[in-house]
């Protein structure tokens, strides 16, 4: 339902509201943040691989691909969660940033691989993607909390003391 | 958690095949994934149109808070793009003569295997006594003064004068300076036909009777003129009611002169 949802807006509303003429806020690249940040491994991937599924949907390119991609960015978004430093809010907004720049790269390496008109690597390339980057900054807390009831867990609190996970 | 761990993989190891296998699958044109794709666009098409009803004026706002500049400079680049194509507008139809004109000059059915030179008229003076008629082309061109000058549809007159590289003056066959020998297309009489500056019919002096002539018959350049290549059309014989006079009604409309083409004889001497 919130994928469904997340799409409808998506292509309703958010594919026509570009930022400088250029940048696109991502809703379905926000979920699966949350999605990564919020779930263990097999769920995470499993939900990156249907809401990837879910954007091949409504776009031309390959079916499978940004399912593809959305799985394999889950997966590191978890091992990333799993293994870095964690340091509470700001911290996280960090790596929303971080991760939304690095997974929305991977989609446009991913679709020029693959056949896709990716975007030109021009001048205006990296403000695009520091624009990503903000977005992703700005709403990941929101869906860390949307991730969160979407994978119905019981993941309300995250580490909040300065410690590194080990296996 | 090692068994978790290699659990997870194997589990992002089969997703991974599956999308690869998907991607295969949809490259070679796989149906249904079509079908899904359509179905899904069209259950939603609903949806989407009623998020885009609901969220147009937000959007609108957004556009219009965010490309407000833009808008602006839209704005100036539009009233400045009407004002020039206004203008562009006002000129057409001097375009559309330009045009009309420069086609007449160009499109002959005379004087093949003959050199040509375009040329623009730049000036057309009536001082009251003569006509001087400029083109845009001079000796650059190849233009020599006593080549012929023709438009599309007959003779115009000669190069009276290479002012310079670029420029040269045209003597019209109306000019009462101007003569040329002419034949008759049906019946073969020759005659002279010459101008008097009226730029209207020239005065044609006929070596034969005027009875012989035929109201109506078409007159052309004669192989006999020194100056023009023969069969170039020149004129229709015209005659008085008293059979006093024939006159040539030139086929060039001298209150049109756009553009004209100079055949450039000497060289295929």
């Amino acid at each position: 339902m919130v994928l469904t949802a997340a799409s409808l807006i998506q292509t309703g509303l958010l594919d026509q509201l570009l930022i400088l003429d250029r940048v696109r806020v991502d809703l379905l690249l926000i979920v699966l943040l949350g999605i990564g940040f919020s779930a263990d491994t097999p769920t995470a991937v499993l939900l990156g691989f249907t809401t990837g599924l879910v954007v091949d949907l409504f776009r031309f390119g390959p079916f499978g691909l940004h399912a593809l991609l959305f799985c394999l960015a889950a997966w590191m978004l978890v091992l990333a969660k799993e293994r870095m430093l964690q340091s509470g809010g700001l911290f996280r907004t960090v790596q929303g940033a971080i991760a939304s720049i690095l997974v929305t790269a991977a989609t446009w390496v991913g679709a020029a691989v693959f056949g896709q008109n990716s975007p030109p690597f021009t001048n205006t390339t990296l403000i695009d993607l520091l624009w990503v980057g903000l977005i992703g900054a700005v709403l990941i807390h929101q869906a860390e909390r949307v991730g969160r009831w979407m994978i119905h867990d019981a993941l309300t609190r995250l580490p909040q003391t300065d410690m590194v996970r080990t296996q | 958690m090692a068994k978790t761990a290699v659990a997870s993989r194997r589990i992002v190891l089969l997703l991974v095949v599956t999308s690869l296998a998907l991607m295969t699958i949809d490259v070679r044109g796989f149906g249904p994934i079509d079908s899904a794709r359509s179905t899904a666009l069209s259950v939603t098409a609903p949806f989407r149109s009623f998020v885009g009803r609901v969220v147009s004026p937000v959007g609108d706002t957004w556009n219009g808070a965010v490309h407000y500049n833009d808008l602006q400079l839209e704005n100036d680049r539009l009233r400045a793009e009407v004002a020039r194509l206004e203008g562009e507008l006002a000129r057409l139809p001097d375009v559309e003569a330009d045009l009309e004109a420069l086609m007449a000059a160009t499109d002959l059915e005379f004087a093949a295997g003959l050199s040509q030179v375009t040329a623009r008229v730049v000036s057309d003076r009536r001082t009251g006594i003569e006509r001087i008629v400029e083109i845009n082309r001079g000796s650059v061109a190849g233009i020599r003064a006593g080549m012929p000058v023709v438009v599309g549809n007959g003779l115009a007159g000669f190069v009276a004068q290479v002012i310079d590289d670029d420029r040269s003056v045209i003597r019209l066959i109306t000019d009462s300076r101007a003569s040329v020998g002419v034949v008759g297309v049906d019946t073969g009489q020759t005659g002279v036909a010459s101008g008097d500056g009226s730029n209207s019919e020239l005065p044609l002096d006929p070596l034969l009777r005027i009875e012989n002539l035929t109201e109506g018959e078409r007159f052309e350049t004669t192989a006999l003129s020194l100056r023009y290549p023969p069969d170039i059309p020149v004129g229709v014989l015209v005659k008085r009611a008293d059979d006093a006079a024939v006159y040539l009604q030139p086929f060039v409309d001298f209150e049109r002169l756009g553009f004209v083409t100079v055949l450039l004889t000497e060289d295929q001497s």
